[in-house]
């Protein structure tokens, strides 16, 4: 289940990273808030 | 909030350990993005079997999402009119690929010339396009073009190759492949934002 976890939060956190670089675009979807801006929010 | 936000940010609390090093917002902005190309894989497979476009409708698709992951593209604001957008977009296209009249091989390869051409073109002018909240890095930017433009070099070689053995996939390609250039133009941009406007 930890190990899980782990792995589940990296792909995400690298989903994430990936995106807000620029290297991967959103592909279809609309551009969802960046990270600091969602924090930001909350 | 949106609904898509609001759910990410509670799945991303859940999966939020001490252990886990990244931020709450990057999570949950990684969940977002996955939910969302998620429901619109799901959306697209339920609705292209219901019309019996399944197989023109998924390959047109992920040729198209393909080279728009390093390109982008115009695209709609809210989370549900953009997913409608793809919908039409890509369901249209499936019944246009699934209708289509089979050319002789060298006009196809013209028309798949022309097509992959124009493509080419309106990439090397405008292809990536700029994210709507991060700032843009011009060597990124370089490269994500360098990549674009290679598929769209080695597509249109195999689409022209392929006609003869494979004239639905060189087709379905010239289309995904202008689709994505065409949602890369400024007027597609003034198009959309005047649409989300009224």
């Amino acid at each position: 289940m930890k190990k899980l976890r782990t792995l589940f939060s990296e792909f995400f956190a690298l989903l994430s990273t990936l995106n807000t670089s620029g290297v991967l675009k959103g592909g279809v979807v609309y551009e969802p808030l960046p990270p600091h801006l969602r924090e930001e929010k909350n | 909030m949106t609904w898509t936000e609001k759910v990410s940010m509670r799945l991303a609390k859940r999966l939020k350990t001490e252990e886990v090093p990244h931020s709450l917002g990057k999570l949950a902005h990684g969940i977002e993005i996955f939910l969302l190309n998620a429901i619109n894989l799901a959306a697209l497979i339920v609705c292209s079997l219901l019309l019996h476009l399944f197989a023109e409708t998924m390959l047109l698709f992920f040729l198209f999402y393909f080279h728009r992951l390093f390109s982008s593209g115009a695209h709609l604001r809210s989370p549900w009119t953009c997913l409608g957008a793809t919908l039409a977009l890509m369901l249209g296209g499936g019944f246009l690929l699934k209708h289509l009249p089979v050319l002789p091989a060298p006009y196809a390869q013209l028309l798949v010339l022309i097509g992959t051409g124009i493509s080419f073109g309106i990439n090397f002018r405008h292809a990536p396009a700029e994210h709507t909240y991060v700032p843009h890095d011009p060597a990124v930017q370089r490269r994500s073009r360098s990549i674009v433009l290679w598929l769209i070099g080695v597509g249109c070689f195999l689409s022209i190759s392929l006609v003869g053995y494979n004239y639905h996939i060189s087709m379905t390609y010239t289309l995904a492949v202008l689709l994505q250039s065409v949602l890369l133009l400024p007027s597609s941009y003034r198009l959309l934002s005047r649409l989300a406007k009224s």
